[in-house]
């Protein structure tokens, strides 16, 4: 809740007790927003510790003309592209390197479905192909997309951690379920989207 | 397919919860990272460079010690042939 965040942040490195409290309040929506990105707990959990660390460093930086939510929001988005980033370029290697294990013959560098612990049992089906689509948005449509519909900020903190306009965010949300549309409509259960 | 269709997959979306240990984890590698900061941090190659390099400079010193009285000694018998000579030129 960005109006009930302080305006500065204490100097974790001398306050340990403050640093657990902040992870406290905001390890959830780190770890979540960080997992609908790279769709793997284990990762998930690696860049949240990332997301942390690196609050822990610059509290003292941080300037107090945004919200300490949109400020640690930024920082997870980041850290999640740049992990996708990673994998993008890892996987380009890959595919000029080999494209199958030559163990298994299996597709390497092509992560896995995805189930979301927190999808109701009933939903699951459906959420593996949604997530699974949104892997394949532009890196702006889809945080606009996790930041509205799965992390269900506000249009203008989504605006805000995107620095972006309201308006700018809304185009971004109508493309995004386009494209998502279209991506569920044309599903092949035979072949991975 | 509308919005809703679409966005439905999401309803009652629970937030998943992190590893227990998450923050033991985090805490840790602030130490290492406080760790590393607090101890200067000299790599053996570097080391050894180092020493290697004050080796060096050690033997260049003697050598060049060494040169320079060969040269007095040197220096010293020339003088002392000269004069030899001069005291025993014939006329």
């Amino acid at each position: 809740m960005p109006s009930t965040d302080p305006a500065s942040l204490p100097d974790f490195r001398h306050d340990p007790a403050a640093f657990r409290a902040f992870y406290e309040r905001y390890k959830a929506r780190v770890f979540n927003t960080i997992l609908s990105y790279v769709q793997s707990r284990s990762e998930a959990e690696e860049l949240t510790q990332d997301v942390f660390v690196e609050v822990h460093q610059s509290a003292q930086r941080f300037a107090g003309n945004a919200a300490v939510s949109t400020w640690v929001y930024r920082i997870a988005v980041n850290r999640a592209l740049d992990f996708l980033r990673y994998q993008k370029r890892q996987k380009r290697f890959a595919v000029l390197k080999s494209l199958f294990s030559s163990e298994t013959g299996e597709l390497l560098h092509d992560p896995p479905d995805f189930d979301h612990p927190g999808v109701l049992l009933e939903r699951q089906d459906a959420a593996r192909r949604l997530f699974g689509a949104i892997r394949h948005l532009p890196e702006a449509q889809q945080t606009a997309f996790i930041l509205s519909y799965v992390e269900e900020l506000p249009q203008a903190e989504v605006a805000e951690v995107m620095g972006l306009s309201r308006k700018a965010v809304e185009s971004l949300l109508q493309r995004a379920k386009a494209n998502l549309r279209k991506r569920l409509e044309n599903w092949d259960p035979d072949r991975r989207n | 397919m509308n919005d809703d269709d679409l966005l439905d997959p999401l309803k009652g979306l629970q937030r998943a919860e992190p590893n227990l240990f998450l923050f033991t984890r985090i805490e840790a590698r602030l130490v290492n990272r406080i760790g590393q900061c607090g101890n200067v941090h000299v790599s053996p190659v570097a080391l050894r460079l180092t020493l290697a390099g004050l080796a060096l400079l050690s033997l260049i010193n003697v050598l060049a010690l060494r040169s320079q009285s060969d040269s007095t000694d040197r220096q010293t018998d020339t003088t002392d042939y000269q004069l030899s000579t001069a005291n025993y030129r014939l006329y």
